[in-house]
């Protein structure tokens, strides 16, 4: 991968992995920061990486990141109380994506990585389990139990409305 | 068995109780140990024992554990399965028909069919990363190492040019003689020149400024050389034997002021030079034009011309009875040419 490629990932790849990661930390700043890092972490292999897999490679290496930075700051407790909304909001205003989001934000962070890779990217189960290290059993069992509380969750949300 | 039973051992006789594995003499032993010590008997709370549940493995996900997709399986329990697996993509059109004729005949998961349609998410597009621009990287030229060994090369070949002396090999023609082109390394911006044969005065007239390329310039040298020579003037005394040219003193100043450098104000020539004085008369010659001047280095320039993306020439002649060499050296616009007097 040249310089002409790197940054036409940049404008590709930068955005998408942006939403990806603040869905997961809910804070701008530290998906800034994994961003960053990812771009960083894959410009110093950028010799090495093929320009036609570089988006699978930024997604790896942005769900690593994103891991480590997850730690960290669950570990110092900077994650707490962040925008982490409930379903306090006006349940007759329906909106369907917003209901959804909020039931996103309640699943388990793997099954929300997947279901994110997957509705955002639209990779395949094969390409998940590649990014996120686990099988591609596991990434369609992941899918279908998220899918699963995905539709509980609005089924209830919708039954109050 | 041993049916001696005793405080040491009777924990084993024990779990072969519990476990029914006790019989005959070895139950009846046990059951008469345990009856004259009635406090080693376990409460029943204090028996940690394993049952199996009824609860089943969730359907939905043995399903999704399997590599194949069968509608045989498709039932009220796993129908949850089927709904999903259309919203992934996962069922041929003949399995989608098939479910479809199913969700007909049972209209009350047609409302579960439309909730799991509606669970993919979508991304807010809105929401960008502006960092971008910080991101990119400039493009930078690598200069490969051939290059280096390209360059050293060509200067060497420029080195050994300037080195060999002229036309067979004597000195006895690099006499210095100043001259407006005899200045190392200088670019050519002239403009008309006006020279006076009479006295063969150079006068470097300053033209309406604009600026003509070196070959150029070197055609209109060529043409006037042959019959104006440019050349400063230089008288020659005679003192004591030894031959003393000298340059006129406004044309010293001229080059003290250029040069910033004190010139000497006489040049000794050796003594050996004739008496009588006589002109200069190599610098009277015309220069060999560029045209047809050689390139010993052409494969190198040619590279460094292809790879730098900008032209590349160097050009030599050796100078003749006729005409003097030099050398010629373009590097884009820039542009550096040498003369030597001739033979």
């Amino acid at each position: 991968m040249n310089v002409n490629d790197y940054n036409k990932a940049i404008d590709e790849y930068a955005d998408n992995i942006f939403r990806f990661v603040v869905k997961h930390t809910k804070n701008k700043m530290l998906a800034d920061d994994v961003v960053q890092e990812t771009f960083a972490k894959v410009w110093e292999k950028h010799e090495e990486v093929q320009a036609e897999k570089v988006k699978s490679y930024l997604f790896t290496t942005a769900y690593h990141c994103l891991v480590d930075v997850m730690k960290k700051e669950n570990r110092s407790g900077t994650l707490d109380g962040i925008e982490r909304k409930g379903t306090t909001d006006n349940p007759h205003l329906f909106d369907i994506q917003k209901v959804l989001h909020e039931a996103l934000d309640r699943l388990p962070e793997i099954q929300k990585t997947v279901v994110l890779l997957r509705d955002y990217e639209g990779y395949h189960y094969d390409e998940i389990a590649s990014i996120t290290k686990l099988t591609e059993s596991q990434v369609k069992v992941y899918i279908f139990r998220a899918r699963q509380t995905l539709k509980l969750y609005l089924k209830d949300v919708e039954l109050v409305a | 068995m041993n049916n001696q039973i005793d405080n040491s051992n009777y924990e084993a006789f024990y779990l072969d109780y519990l476990e029914g594995n006790l019989s005959g003499d070895a139950l009846a032993a046990f059951e008469a140990f345990m009856a004259a010590h009635p406090e080693l008997a376990l409460e029943d709370e204090a028996l940690v024992t394993l049952s199996a549940t009824d609860e089943p493995f969730d359907a939905v996900e043995k399903l999704a554990l399997k590599k194949t997709i069968d509608l045989e399986d498709l039932s009220t329990e796993t129908v949850s399965f089927f709904l999903i697996a259309r919203e992934e993509q996962l069922l041929s059109p003949q399995q989608e028909a098939q479910l479809e004729n199913w969700l007909t005949a049972n209209a009350y998961y047609r409302n579960d069919a439309r909730l799991f349609a509606m669970t993919k998410v979508q991304a807010n597009t809105a929401e960008v990363f502006a960092g971008k621009a910080g991101l990119k990287r400039k493009q930078t030229r690598v200069i490969p190492m051939w290059f280096t060994g390209a360059a050293v090369a060509a200067g060497l070949a420029l080195i050994i040019t300037l080195a060999i002396p002229n036309g067979n090999g004597t000195t006895e023609n690099d006499t210095p003689v100043a001259s407006s082109d005899s200045t190392p390394g200088k670019t050519h911006k002239r403009g008309n020149n006006t020279v006076n044969p009479e006295n063969r005065t150079y006068n470097p007239a300053i033209t309406n400024g604009q600026e003509q390329s070196i070959a150029q310039q070197h055609k209109e040298d060529r043409s006037t050389n042959i019959s104006t020579p440019v050349i400063f003037p230089v008288t020659h005394k005679t003192q004591g034997g030894t031959d003393v040219a000298t340059l006129d003193k406004m044309e010293l100043r001229n080059l003290n002021q250029a040069n910033e450098e004190p010139l000497p104000i006489a040049v000794s020539v050796p003594a050996t030079r004739p008496e009588t004085p006589t002109p200069v008369a190599s610098h009277d010659l015309a220069w060999t034009p560029i045209e047809e001047m050689r390139n010993p280095i052409r494969p190198v320039t040619d590279k460094l011309s292809s790879t730098l993306n900008t032209p590349v020439d160097l050009r030599t002649a050796k100078a003749t009875k006729k005409k003097q060499g030099g050398f010629y050296l373009k590097i884009g616009k820039l542009e550096i040419s040498h003369r030597s007097a001739s033979l």
